[in-house]
């Protein structure tokens, strides 16, 4: 039985299944991907050059990376890329509806598989390095990745309403 | 990190803390927007910037007073929760645009402090005496209900050209 605190790594878990796919009080990443075409997907404006599959793109490649790094701490990764707005242009990528349907998988696995590798983490990594070559502490690397994936789902939301290709429960 | 450094972290981050690139908080997302912006229509039904201040003002503050006064009784919630992004009886101009931003401001930094100030035990209690919810798991759910509505300030301000920015 705990006492005190509420237990850090259910925090973090709770939240992550929150954005993910479990209904709350905002439309989740599963409920923002839903029923969502390739066509829409790559829908931009002027505006705002970002389309909904380069936010993805985003999301996925920062999930990802951190991901592995808490997974294997001893795994060089390549370099980070140098300039942030190519993490949302996966330029090589072709614009058909298979290679959306296998980003959205993508970003399924990846927000799926943190959660469960967060779940069967102990505090004492939760509160280590993210890796040996990261000296982030984990958890507040985590806890940081979860209030940006919210940020970039609203907005993935909201291009959704933009585009009137939303159907409102929220 | 406990839970309870994992929770004020995210709302400094969100709020008002440099976080090195990760995103735009609060504070940068209400920089220099004036309220003819702020009360601009996307041409469709979907929000402004200042519903959907009113609606993160509307929620952070109730969920604060229970926070801080287990007793406070409030007024019962809206029947449809699209109200409480229209302020209705509120006009559109510069002084009440001015006092909606102090108070999210307000709203969002007494959050911070009352958290900062809060023993393990409150924040494993129950919100109030008439709201059951755990208070840190309110406060877990809020924070990404923050950072999700801050996204999309950023959005509908780059769609109207009022954004100059690095994220």
């Amino acid at each position: 039985m705990k006492l005190g605190l509420m237990d850090m790594r259910d925090t973090l878990v709770q939240q992550m299944k929150w954005c993910y796919d479990t209904p709350g009080w905002f439309a989740n990443l599963s409920d923002a991907l839903d029923d969502l075409t390739f066509e829409d997907a790559v829908k931009s404006s002027s505006e705002d050059p970002h389309t909904i599959w380069d936010t993805l793109n985003h999301l996925i490649y920062w999930n990802d990376r951190n991901l592995q790094k808490f997974k294997d701490p001893s795994i060089t990764l390549p370099k980070v890329i140098q300039d942030n707005e190519q993490t949302f242009k996966q330029k090589e990528l072709e614009k058909t509806e298979e290679n959306w349907i296998s980003t959205i998988e993508k970003a399924h696995q990846v927000f799926s598989h943190w959660i469960s590798v967060v779940e069967e983490a102990t505090e004492e990594r939760l509160n280590s390095h993210l890796s040996d070559s990261d000296d982030r502490i984990a958890s507040e690397v985590i806890a940081h990745i979860i209030i940006h994936n919210a940020y970039h789902i609203g907005q993935i939301v909201l291009i959704r309403k933009l585009h009137g290709i939303w159907e409102n429960k929220y | 990190m406990n839970a309870k450094e994992v929770l004020l972290n995210q709302m400094k981050w969100s709020y008002d803390t440099p976080q090195e690139g990760w995103f735009p908080n609060l504070t940068d997302a209400l920089e220099a927007l004036k309220f003819e912006d702020a009360g601009k229509s996307n041409g469709d039904d979907s929000h402004t910037v200042w519903d959907v201040i009113n609606h993160l003002i509307y929620w952070n503050d109730r969920n604060l007073r229970r926070f801080k006064d287990t007793k406070a009784t409030l007024d019962s919630p809206f029947q449809d929760n699209e109200e409480s992004f229209k302020q209705k009886e509120l006009e559109k101009t510069n002084e009440n645009w001015m006092r909606t931003i102090e108070q999210a401001h307000q709203v969002f930094s007494q959050w911070i402090i009352a958290v900062e100030g809060a023993t393990g035990a409150r924040l494993n209690s129950q919100l109030s005496d008439n709201d059951t919810r755990i208070a840190s798991e309110v406060i877990a759910h809020m924070n990404i209900h923050n950072a999700y509505h801050i996204g999309q300030i950023v959005i509908i301000r780059k769609l109207h050209n009022v954004w100059k920015n690095k994220y």
